[in-house]
């Protein structure tokens, strides 16, 4: 009996540990539906999900949960990422490649460039960005690559083509298209 | 002291005298049995008006039909021309042998005879100057009228149901199998309550070794009395540790009678108007007598849709607080934004609320069963309805947590064994807790120990699975999810081992 008990307590152990010491509330969560990138030098991510914007140094961002409940952020849920928004002088494959590999968020959301400007300014000038987003792919025709599609096409053929994005008042536009190239590994 | 009662002390082995009413057959003995007993009657009488022919006739008053006693009994001991004619043991062979106009008159013996049978409802004849006694059955049959089985509805099906008197059913199960092959064999169970319980099964189809160990242990309850169907239900079962039934317990006799045909054996309980029809599969336990009356194809449908409401009910809950609590990115973006907003000033934790609703769900369904119909169906809509659209807008409990809770409580009703039910019931808290504890691990590992469990059960040396498993060293065989056109159903179940498997040409 006794060497039942230890197991069972053994087990649940186990299992508590597998199973990520408890749950979390999604009440108390936001989730991140688009992420704006920015660098090199210092990289800076910036988060918008449920209305609120957020914005990260890299180093905080890579600290974890922990890091951010010390800026005061709420916890920021990165699996319903549906945008990713590029700025000028982000190495695009480096970034899709931990996108993808990153084992919450996936790759299941779409790329889209920012030229002319930090791609976090984007953010803040439209706090609406991830619904007008939407928007432009689903009735204005645009078509922005998935991170796997996008991944893909740079891994297969060396390049992708991805829609670029601007700024005229309030509106968000996308101005054409770029084709993105990197060289032969 | 202990959760479960005070520890148990060893104590004296219950006294079974044998015979319960000793010393020899007197009108004394039999008044001392039955002292202090309002009930109980006793009248001298004279054969033929003869008063050298003295009888002591005795009675238990509403256990035996006055008008029986007055005309099938008394008249014959006043006016028969012949007794008075022949001496007191010429008498006796007379009224033993005809001179009653009753069925059933037979001599008894001794004192414990005598007794029981004034207690089944007869009329024992005294003959003092002989020392011997006739028994003449003058039972009363007052009972309930058979009625519409309403714990188990069909439309295209018979509308009687069983009743409280074991002879009725076993009527109600005759006039549906006239073969003599029908066999009713009957035990007394409870020693205060001398209940009877019939066995019936089909000679020559059942398997004699199933009739042979619910023989044994009919005969082996050694208990005060069998009053419910607990009584019987947990002393014939192999294990007691399951919130499963082994059992199917049904009103209808034309379901019986179905799966005597099957090679089932079926116990019938004088004073419960249920059968019990074993061994208890879980294919059983999910079929409705309906199936059989409906078109094949739509049968099949709604047993594969009972089956789906059976894991619905089951895991749904479970699932839903893993889900929200350790893998939200199952969740679709904009149900994930809709369950947010909704336990936005939700004070309780998801687990907590699925928990404490599953309840809830619980207490207003028992309140509506222990209260009169009306009074019942109140309950339940001021508890479904009001308390709960009350408590959603009182930000108590959160919408998404209500409509999950409620939609496995309805798919829980789809399953037709309300016993079967409790047990579901009773493993969608047990693995809602696990699912809160270690998400969808838990959930798996928890769904792996209830099919390890139910796979360990058995009943009568089948499988409690059967059709999803079979006997050791079997072949799985038959229909489970989708059934087939009867005319193609030649064999009955394998698992029944009926020793004659062809059911039709």
């Amino acid at each position: 009996m006794k060497k039942r008990s230890v197991i069972g307590l053994w087990g649940l152990a186990l299992m508590g540990l597998l199973s990520g010491c408890g749950g979390r509330e999604l009440a108390n969560v936001t989730l991140v539906q688009t992420v704006a990138v920015d660098g090199p030098g210092p990289v800076t991510l910036t988060a918008a999900g449920d209305g609120e914007l957020y914005r990260l140094a890299a180093e905080d961002a890579a600290a974890g949960q922990e890091g951010l409940a010390a800026l005061g952020v709420r916890r920021l849920e990165t699996t319903h990422i549906q945008q990713l928004v590029l700025g000028p002088d982000v190495d695009v494959a480096e970034c899709l490649w931990q996108e993808a590999t990153h084992r919450e968020s996936g790759y299941g959301a779409t790329v889209w460039l920012r030229r002319g400007g930090p791609a976090g300014d984007l953010l803040e000038t439209a706090p609406d960005l991830p619904q007008r987003l939407v928007s432009l792919e689903e009735n204005g025709g645009v078509d922005a690559p998935t991170v796997l599609e996008a991944l893909s096409d740079l891994t297969c053929r060396g390049r992708t083509r991805l829609p670029v994005l601007a700024v005229e008042g309030d509106q968000v536009l996308v101005t054409g298209y770029e084709i993105v190239e990197v060289s032969p590994r | 002291m202990p959760i479960f009662g005070r520890r148990r002390v060893p104590g004296q082995p219950h006294p079974r005298s044998q015979p319960i009413f000793s010393g020899p057959l007197t009108g004394d003995n039999i008044r001392r049995a039955f002292d202090r007993c309002v009930d109980f009657t006793s009248r001298t009488l004279s054969l033929a008006g003869d008063p050298q022919k003295e009888v002591l006739l005795f009675a238990v008053e509403g256990m035996v039909r006055t008008e029986r006693v007055n005309d099938y009994v008394l008249r014959p001991l006043a006016q028969d021309p012949a007794l008075a004619a022949l001496p007191l043991e010429g008498c006796f062979r007379r009224l033993a042998s005809g001179g009653l106009y009753n069925l059933s008159v037979s001599p008894v013996e001794e004192l414990d005879q005598a007794v029981f049978a004034l207690l089944d409802g007869a009329v024992v004849l005294f003959f003092p100057a002989l020392g011997r006694a006739l028994r003449c059955a003058v039972a009363t049959e007052e009972k309930r009228s058979i009625s519409d089985p309403e714990d188990e509805p069909a439309v295209k099906a018979a509308k009687d149901s069983f009743v409280e008197s074991v002879r009725t059913n076993t009527s109600l199960v005759r006039r549906r199998l006239r073969s003599v092959a029908l066999r009713v064999e009957e035990e007394i169970v409870g020693r205060q309550s001398r209940t009877p319980v019939d066995v019936l099964y089909l000679d020559g189809v059942a398997d004699p070794e199933t009739v042979a160990q619910v023989r044994l242990r009919l005969r082996n309850i050694d208990v005060d009395g069998a009053l419910d169907a607990g009584h019987i239900e947990q002393y014939l079962c192999d294990t007691l540790w399951t919130p499963f039934p082994q059992f199917l317990a049904t009103q209808r006799p034309d379901r019986l009678c179905a799966n005597l045909l099957s090679g089932r054996v079926a116990v019938l309980v004088d004073g419960l108007a249920v059968g019990f029809l074993l061994p208890g599969t879980v294919g059983l336990f999910l079929a409705a007598q309906q199936d059989r009356a409906d078109n094949w194809m739509v049968s099949a449908c709604l047993t594969a849709l009972r089956y789906a409401a059976l894991l619905t009910t089951l895991f749904l809950p479970a699932l839903y607080v893993a889900a929200v609590l350790f893998h939200p990115e199952m969740i679709p973006l904009p149900l994930a934004r809709s369950i947010i907003a909704a336990k936005a000033d939700v004070p309780f934790g998801t687990l907590f609320e699925a928990l404490m609703l599953l309840l809830a769900f619980e207490v207003i369904q028992e309140a509506g069963l222990r209260l009169p119909g009306n009074l019942g169906q109140t309950v339940s809509i001021l508890g479904g309805l009001v308390v709960g659209s009350a408590a959603v807008e009182a930000k108590i409990i959160s919408p998404a947590v209500l409509i999950v809770v409620a939609l496995a409580g309805i798919a829980g009703y789809t399953i037709p064994s309300q016993d079967f039910a409790g047990g579901v019931r009773l493993w969608r808290l047990l693995l809602t807790l696990a699912g809160g504890a270690f998400g969808l691990l838990g959930v798996a590992l928890a769904a792996v120990v209830l099919v390890g469990h139910l796979a360990g059960l058995e009943c009568f040396g089948v499988a409690y699975l059967t059709p999803f498993a079979a006997n050791g060293g079997q072949q799985v065989e038959g229909h489970a999810l989708f059934r087939v056109p009867i005319p193609h159903v030649k064999l009955r179940p394998a698992a029944l081992k009926s020793r004659n498997r062809r059911n039709q040409r």
